[in-house]
């Protein structure tokens, strides 16, 4: 009866909607990652990365309340993958509640790079240029 | 169970999304700052996955409480887990390359305004944390 209650629940993971725009991947996150939602995200984000020979995405999490550190942990993952993948990622849409907590738990943010919103990235995308 | 105490039963993975839901909606009732709110959803979540992680069964328990310096939440992490043979090493910040932290205790202390922590290896672990409102 509880294997039946776990097959739906892999089977509901909702996908992260993901969309080309000018050039730059936008991922955008709406629900709180759990382990099932982020394993399908990085599946996906990867594969979209591929197909679609992005160079440059935003991962905008403003839709996120809740990350702790293991979520984060594989944010971080990500995009360390999508990098060896020739994919500059950068986050954006952090909330105010979750940047606090993140920074109370001690998380390393030396391999981040944020911006506030969608232009905030597209200017860093271009400075590397 | 009262309005202000629930408790949640942590097993599978499911069950940290179960808590944090459950946390959220509790602490939406009782009026708390988003930024205290996220604090205190953020622990829960930390707990309820070192009890997957190590423990494999233990409880989360939040509780409104009055005090005399005010009003707080308490929140308590149970299990019959293998306990903590070093707590004293548990309590450092973990730096490694790969980026974990390990149990996250220091992490969690520094969130919440009270720590508290009893481990006995072979018996279990509790930990006691109080967020004021």
């Amino acid at each position: 009866m509880s294997e039946d209650r776990n097959l739906q629940y892999v089977t509901d993971i909702p996908p992260i909607p993901m969309q080309m725009n000018q050039g730059v991947l936008i991922a955008t996150v709406q629900v709180d990652l759990s382990s099932p939602v982020m394993a399908k995200f990085q599946n996906d984000l990867l594969d979209r990365i591929r197909s679609s020979s992005a160079k440059n995405v935003v991962m905008d999490l403003s839709g996120v309340t809740i990350m702790d550190s293991q979520e984060f942990h594989q944010i971080k993952k990500t995009i360390a993958m999508a990098k060896l993948m020739g994919a500059h990622c950068i986050i954006v849409g952090l909330t105010a509640g979750v940047v606090s907590s993140l920074v109370d738990l001690g998380i390393n943010f030396s391999e981040i790079e944020a911006a506030a919103n969608l232009e905030g990235a597209n200017r860093m995308f271009h400075l590397k240029k | 169970m009262s309005e202000q105490e629930i408790i949640i039963y942590i097993r599978r993975e499911h069950d940290v999304n179960t808590a944090l839901l459950h946390s959220k909606k509790f602490l939406n009732v009782l009026g708390c700052s988003e930024i205290k709110a996220n604090m205190i959803a953020t622990t829960v979540s930390e707990l309820a996955r070192n009890i997957i992680k190590y423990a494999k069964f233990g409880s989360i328990t939040l509780e409104h409480k009055k005090g005399v310096k005010g009003n707080y939440i308490e929140i308590t992490s149970a299990d019959t887990g293998p306990g903590i043979a070093d707590i004293k090493k548990a309590m450092q910040d973990h730096v490694s390359t790969g980026g974990t932290l390990g149990l996250g205790l220091p992490g969690i202390k520094r969130l919440m305004d009270e720590f508290q922590i009893e481990s006995k290896v072979g018996t279990g672990t509790t930990i006691r944390l109080r967020k004021w409102l």
